[in-house]
Order: C-alpha cells, then sequence, then structure tokens
C-alpha cells in the first residue's frame, strides 16, 4: 500500500516533468501548426546552461534561472528564423506546412543534438553541488525531497501562467485568433510575426526551465535529456489535440502516473510503450485529440 | 431519361440542406441549375457523383440506380464532373491532369491503357480547349480562366455520357464565358452528351442551358424552359438583393 | 574493391530499398514511416530462422514477407481517416511499439537482441534485389498507374471522382513498402549478424527521412540519391564524418526550404510532362 502511496508520488512529479515539457511544445503546436522536434534541445540547452553556469561561475542559482530563460527564448527565436520563418514566408497550406515544418524541425534538432553532445563531450554532466542542496522529507515510509517539491509547484504555476495568458488576456485573445487563422487575424488588425516571435521566445524560455528544473530534480543532464521526453511530449498533445491546457495536464497525468503506479500492476512492455500506445489509440480513435475540436472539412 | 433523381434528401447536424429534389436530365440535353448561395446546389451534385451519400432518395442512370455505388465507380457508368472551386492535381502537369480523365475512360470501356493512346486523346483534348501549348506545366501557372478549360477537359476527357459542371464561369470575363459556352455547345454536338451545369451567371447559363431548374433552401422551386423560370415569382423572390 | 567502399555501396543498396519503401507510401499520399517497422520484422524473421527456428534462411525470408502482405496493409489502413503528420505519427508509434515489444520478449533476445545471424549478404544479393525494387517502383509509379497514385496522393477526394480507388491503391503499396521493408531488413541482419532493438528505431526512422527529403520527395530515384547520398557522405568527405549529424540537419533544412522536391527534383525539371511529342512536330519548331 506504501509503495502504491509512494509511486503516486512519484507519478505525480514525473507528470509535472512532463508538463513542463509539453507546455511550450503545445502551444507552439496550436499556434504556428509546428511539431517542433527542436524543443527537445531547448529544453536539454536549459539543463547544459545550468550545469556550466553552475561550475564555471559563482552566479546564485536565481540569476541562472533567468539566464537559461533567455538563452532558451533567443535559441528559439534562432530555429525560427532557420527552420520556420522561410516557411511562413511561403504560404503553405497548414498539411504542406505541418509536414514540411516537422522536416525543417528535425533537421535543426539533429543540429543541436549533435552540438550538444560534443559540448557534453559525450557524457552526462552532474549538477554542481553547489547549485542545489537537496533536503528529503519523510512521512512515516513515504520519501519526498525539496527538489520533488520545487518541480510540482513550478509546473502548477507555470501551467496556471500559461493558461492565463491564452485565455484571460489580450495576448492570448490574438493568440487564439492566429492559432485560427493567420490571414484572419491580420486582417483583424492583429500584427502576426512580432506575435509569432514572442511566442517562440516564451516557449523556448518554458523549455528552458523545464530542462533546468528536470537537472536539478535527477542532479544530471546529458545531451539526450530532451530527446528522450519528446516522444512523450508528442503523445501527451496528441492526446490533449491542439490549444487544450486541460488535456495536456490530463496527458501528462496518464504517462506519469502510468509509469510509476502503472509499473507495479502492468507487463512492462505495455508500460515502455505506453506514450506510443497513446498515441496510436487516440488517433485512431479521435483524429482530433481528446479535447481538440474537429474541423469539417468542404468540398 | 438519362438521369433521373428522386426525393433527394440530406441534413447536415439538423439543417436541411437538400430537401426531397427530383428531377430528370434527357440524353444530350443541357440543363442549367439556379439558385441563391446556400440553397443547395453544390451539395446536390455532390450528392448525384456520390462524394456525399444522400440521406435519403435515388439516383438513376439509364434506369439503373447507383445510390449506393462509390464515387470511383461513376466513371465507369459515364459521369464525370468539376469542382466549385478549381480542383485540379497540383503537381501534376496539364496534360496529365487530363491524362487521368482519359485513362478513366478507357478503364470504364475496358480498352488497355496504352501510354502511346492516352497521349494520342490527350493531345485531341487539349488542341480541342484550344490549351495545348500550356500542356507541359503546371496548372498553378495558368490564369484562373484557362484552368476552368482544363478542369472541363478533364471531365471531358473519360468520355461521358452525363457531365457536372459547378459553376464553370465564376470568375471568367464575359470573353472567356463566351468561348467556353460555344465549346460546350460544340461538345454537345459532337459527343451528345448531356450537360448540368451550376452557375450564378444566369445570363451565360440561358445562352447555353435548354432547360432551368431554381432552387432555393434546398428546394426545387420552379422548372422548365428559362424564360418562363426565371420569371417565375418564387424565383425572383428568392433571388431579390442578389446577382440577377 | 576497396572493403570500406564495398560496405558502404552495400548498406547504401540496403538504405535505397527502406527509402523507396517509404518514398512509394510518401507518393499515394500516405507518408508512413512503417517501413523501418517491417524492416525490424524482416531482421528478426532472419534472426529467429538462423537461431531459434533452425530453418533456412529462404524460409525465415518467406515467413517476414507473409506476415508484411498481409499487415502491410492493415498498418496503412489508418491513412483513409487521417492524414498529413497525424499519419506519419500513428505509422511512428507502430515502429516504436514494435521496439518496445522485442526489446521486453525473452523470446527475441530483450536490450540484447540475438546475436549469430549468419554472414551472408554480398554485393549482389543487394544488387538484385535493388534492381527487382526499383521495377516494382517503376511498374508502380509509371504510366497510367503512376498518374492514378500520384493524383489519389494529391486530392484523394478528386482522384475518386476520376475514377481511381483511392482507398485500395494505398493498400496495395501498404503492402508493398512492408515487403520490401521485410526484404531490407533481412538483409541487413544478415550482413551486420546479429539484431537489436536500437536498429530500427528513432534514429533509424530519422535517418530515412533525410534520404527521402533530401533525395526528393515523390520519386523512387530521389529516395535512391537520397539514400546514396547520405550513407556515403561520411566517406566522401572524410574531414566532416565527425560533423555529420550537424551536415545532415543543415542539408535537411536547407532541402526543405529551398528545393521542396529535393536533389531529383533539380533534375525532374526536365521530365516530359507534356507527353511524347511527335517528330513532326518538334522539327517544325514547337
Amino acid at each position: 500500500m506504501y509503495l502504491v502511496l509512494q509511486q503516486c508520488l512519484n507519478g505525480l512529479v514525473l507528470a509535472s516533468d512532463y508538463t513542463l515539457f509539453a507546455l511550450g511544445l503545445s502551444v507552439i503546436w496550436g499556434v504556428l501548426k509546428v511539431l517542433n522536434l527542436a524543443h527537445a534541445e531547448l529544453f536539454t540547452a536549459g539543463g547544459l546552461v545550468t550545469v556550466m553556469l553552475g561550475a564555471n561561475t559563482g552566479l546564485p542559482l536565481p540569476v541562472i534561472v533567468v539566464i537559461a530563460a533567455v538563452a532558451g527564448g533567443l535559441l528559439s527565436l534562432l530555429v525560427d528564423t532557420v527552420a520556420f520563418w522561410p516557411l511562413r514566408l511561403k504560404k503553405l497550406n497548414t498539411e504542406e506546412l505541418e509536414l514540411t515544418s516537422l522536416i525543417t524541425s528535425l533537421g535543426a534538432s539533429t543540429i543541436l543534438l549533435s552540438l550538444v553532445d560534443r559540448i557534453t563531450k559525450h557524457a552526462a554532466q552532474p549538477l554542481p553541488p553547489r547549485l542545489f542542496t537537496v533536503m528529503t522529507w519523510r512521512f512515516g515510509p513515504l520519501i519526498l525531497t525539496n527538489a520533488q517539491v520545487l518541480v510540482t509547484l513550478t509546473a502548477l504555476v507555470l501551467t496556471l501562467v500559461t493558461w492565463w495568458v491564452v485565455r484571460r488576456t489580450q495576448y492570448g485573445r490574438a493568440l487564439r485568433g492566429l492559432a485560427f487563422s493567420p490571414d484572419m487575424a491580420r486582417v483583424v488588425g492583429v500584427r502576426t510575426e512580432p506575435l509569432f516571435r514572442w511566442t517562440l521566445f516564451a516557449c523556448g524560455a518554458l523549455a528552458a526551465i523545464a530542462g533546468l528544473l528536470l537537472t536539478i530534480l535527477l542532479a544530471t543532464m546529458d545531451a539526450y535529456s530532451g530527446a528522450n521526453l519528446m516522444l512523450k511530449g508528442i503523445a501527451i498533445i496528441v492526446l490533449a489535440g491542439s490549444g487544450s491546457i486541460l488535456g495536456l495536464l490530463l496527458g501528462a497525468f496518464i504517462l506519469g502516473f502510468g509509469e510509476t503506479v502503472g509499473s507495479l500492476f502492468l507487463p512492462s512492455v505495455i508500460e515502455s510503450s505506453l506514450p506510443f500506445l497513446v498515441i496510436l489509440v487516440v488517433l485512431l480513435i479521435r483524429p482530433h485529440g481528446l479535447f481538440g475540436e474537429s474541423e469539417s472539412v468542404r468540398t | 431519361m438519362l438521369l433521373e433523381a428522386r426525393g433527394l434528401h440530406i441534413a447536415f447536424g439538423g439543417v436541411i440542406a437538400v430537401d426531397e429534389v427530383s428531377f430528370t436530365v434527357k440524353a444530350g440535353e443541357i440543363l442549367g441549375m439556379v439558385g441563391a448561395n446556400g440553397s443547395g446546389k453544390t451539395t446536390c451534385l455532390n450528392m448525384l457523383t456520390r462524394l456525399i451519400a444522400p440521406g435519403r432518395g435515388a439516383m438513376m442512370l439509364d434506369g439503373q440506380d447507383y445510390t449506393a455505388l462509390a464515387p470511383d465507380r461513376l466513371v465507369a457508368l459515364g459521369i464525370s464532373r468539376t469542382f466549385q472551386n478549381l480542383r485540379l492535381f497540383k503537381d501534376l502537369s496539364v496534360a496529365e491532369n487530363v491524362a487521368l480523365g482519359v485513362q478513366a475512360g478507357m478503364q470504364a470501356k475496358g480498352t488497355p491503357r496504352r501510354e502511346r493512346a492516352i497521349w494520342a486523346r490527350v493531345h485531341e483534348l487539349l488542341d480541342m480547349g484550344g490549351i495545348r501549348v500550356h500542356a507541359g506545366v503546371l496548372p498553378a501557372s495558368l490564369p484562373y480562366g484557362t484552368q476552368r478549360v482544363v478542369e472541363i477537359a478533364r471531365a471531358l476527357a473519360s468520355s461521358p455520357r452525363l457531365v457536372f459542371l459547378d459553376e464553370p464561369f465564376a470568375g471568367m470575363s464575359s470573353d472567356e464565358a463566351r468561348m467556353l459556352s460555344k465549346l460546350l455547345l460544340d461538345v454537345r454536338e459532337s459527343s451528345g452528351m448531356a450537360l448540368v451545369i451550376v452557375d450564378h451567371n444566369v445570363e451565360v447559363l440561358v445562352s447555353v442551358a435548354e432547360r432551368l431548374i431554381a432552387l432555393a433552401e434546398g428546394r426545387v422551386i420552379a422548372e422548365g424552359a428559362a424564360a418562363a423560370v426565371l420569371s417565375d415569382p418564387a424565383v425572383v423572390r428568392s433571388y431579390v438583393g442578389t446577382d440577377v | 574493391m576497396d572493403g570500406e567502399w564495398s560496405a558502404t555501396l552495400l548498406l547504401c543498396g540496403i538504405y535505397s530499398l527502406v527509402a523507396i519503401a517509404t518514398q512509394l507510401g510518401i507518393i499515394c499520399g500516405a507518408f508512413s514511416l512503417a517501413p523501418i517497422g517491417w524492416m525490424s520484422v524482416g531482421a528478426y524473421a532472419a534472426a529467429l530462422a538462423a537461431t531459434k527456428w533452425q530453418v533456412g534462411g529462404a524460409t525465415g525470408l518467406a515467413i517476414g514477407v507473409l506476415v508484411a502482405v498481409v499487415f502491410g496493409p492493415l498498418v496503412m489502413l489508418p491513412v483513409r481517416r487521417i492524414s498529413g503528420l497525424y499519419f506519419a505519427l500513428v505509422s511512428l508509434a507502430f515502429v516504436l511499439v514494435i521496439q518496445s515489444v522485442v526489446s521486453h520478449m525473452d523470446y527475441t533476445g530483450r536490450a540484447l537482441g540475438i546475436f549469430g545471424v549468419p554472414l551472408l549478404t554480398n554485393l549482389w544479393h543487394v544488387g538484385i534485389a535493388l534492381v527487382l525494387v526499383c521495377g516494382v517502383a517503376a511498374f508502380m509509379t509509371g504510366g497510367w498507374r503512376g498518374r492514378a497514385l500520384r493524383a489519389a496522393g494529391q486530392d484523394p477526394k478528386v482522384a475518386y471522382s476520376m475514377g481511381v480507388n483511392v482507398a485500395n491503391l494505398q493498400l496495395v503499396v501498404g503492402a508493398i513498402s512492408a515487403v520490401i521493408g521485410v526484404v531490407a531488413g533481412f538483409l541487413y541482419a544478415h550482413y551486420v549478424g546479429y539484431v537489436d532493438p536500437t536498429q530500427y528505431g528513432f534514429a533509424m526512422v530519422v535517418q530515412v527521412i533525410t534520404m527521402v527529403i533530401i533525395g526528393g520527395r515523390g520519386h523512387w530515384m530521389g529516395a535512391i540519391i537520397g539514400a546514396f547520398l547520405i550513407t556515403s557522405l561520411p566517406l566522401i568527405l572524410r574531414p566532416l564524418a565527425e560533423w555529420r549529424d550537424v551536415v545532415n540537419g543543415a542539408l535537411l533544412i536547407v532541402v526543405a526550404v529551398l528545393l521542396p522536391a529535393g536533389i531529383f527534383g533539380v533534375f525532374g525539371l526536365f521530365r516530359r510532362r507534356a507527353g511524347p511529342v511527335d517528330p513532326a512536330e518538334a522539327k517544325a519548331g514547337h
């Protein structure tokens, strides 16, 4: 019984981690119609910045968080300039854009992954101990660390902030208009290009912060920290459909709990292929995600 | 009767788009279909070409019921169509687009689909439409009116008995429209195929169609000779404020 | 021939097979990564035939092909409801589920895979397979069949109204590309002498996509150009070998943005799109 409770706790932490990873990915998917595979490397970059600044400078953690976020945002803009912006100029239809941008983002991701792999010298990099001291709390047999609490709370706060920005602000309204149809948004006076850029910056920053937090949680990072989460991220946004934050949370929890609590009951084959099974089942049953709105197509 | 539509009916999410529409087309006849936007013309065409399944009703060609046939089987019966918003295959050249129609016709007749025979017929059709010079280019590089002609050539290529044309004159200059109507009359003369033409441009439509059928809110409100249909009070009423 | 070159040539051939299989799907409107999954099926069939079943290689291949013929169309089935990127994701999930299953079953040697596959594959085998597969691809994509296939890929609805049975075509392509994938995997397993789950995962998917896109989307020859280029790049540009992924990634972006039809597209401009022209007419300076 305690094992189940402990695994629930671990599942919650894992789900928070997935949520953080998927947040930016989902927003870009919804707004730009781009499945940004390079998102994984923006995430990894957050961890890399943390480890490097932690080891080579005396900067305190909060400053590093800010630097990592800005670095992630700028890197995201760089990826956009190289991989997505040229495609926006070409005015492709949605299906062509989705496939072509998948390919360019794959290119960007391949390049960044290989660069990070070189910088980290193909090895895992430990988190410098001076940045974060792990404290452990015990509640009977249950174990909880301050890193876990930090990750969970940050995920909660950032999810709420994202939800609030998208649903409740002027910026979010323009963003949703943009997601629906860039042309229409332009007609009603939205300056689309700056909006795209700010969104990309914000999502890059989100990814980097998520990467930083995972590095703190695991006390280590390597070139594949982000890439390993990518398929889970895809599964989550497929499940959520475009633009549903509630769906995103649900997806993250299904995967997180599937891997922790589920590992107690499910055969290991199922547990390890859970993200892919989610993609398969959801797309076969509801092609637009459990929470996505289906588009009607005219002949 | 070549075509007989009996009580076609369909609703989308509770909204009735086409309501008990019945009409007939004789062999070799040109029938015009008029009606304001949203009167159900295109939906009718989509059902008659089986791109959507009718909710109720039956469709027969030469007495053969094809209501339940798959859309790709209609070419074999001798039915082809064009689309309201130009649907040429954008990565196939003009000639290849037309070749698709030709090969479909050959398949229907059971003639072997040899490249040489296909291309000979394609070039014939391109000459007829005066678009031979564009044979090797992609459709998107051509002016709108010319693309229309390509699409019509593709529809005629399978030597059908009945062709549905969805707004063939839309977006054409009056010169282009005149040339197209002459082309359609010539084609009918030489091959004896029947045409059902949906269009907003009533003036051009009357110059080609022998008979008109008017739709409003998914129902047939008038049917008969062009002058009689256009002066029918119900038709006039449904068109008030539109482009007649 | 230099051993390194002949090895590279052999790999070029095997990759060409998978790339062609993927390309056939793309042409008929199904961006399917399933051929990589089928490659894994072929490789495990080879390995199991040689170690567990104790039957000849030919029997192993036959079993793999049989599975592909039956289930290949099944994996293609969702394309009727889901298109574009979503279908690509479904097929990716298929590949990864296979990978996950073989890495968790004792029967398939779990993460370690299976060793002891006899080293049988030589350049001749690969060459013959490639010629045959090119023949099939040329047959499927040439003449009226090819036009129907491309029409189905571009606008299924209109293709239907032009008498093309889109669904059947796609199922046929599903079976053919699955068989090609199985053959490629079979040859590969007999070349490297072992199978393990990591061979046919996301990295391979990326590799094959890169080949198809850079070589040229939409024509089987593009797949071959891409496969040869990407496979031999590290050998041609030795100094670049350690920057291989960076080069691949950059090429991918450049081609996708600037040459949507890939390297083959540059030559594709000279294709006779207008159909054969009368010699007399050509002389008259038409």
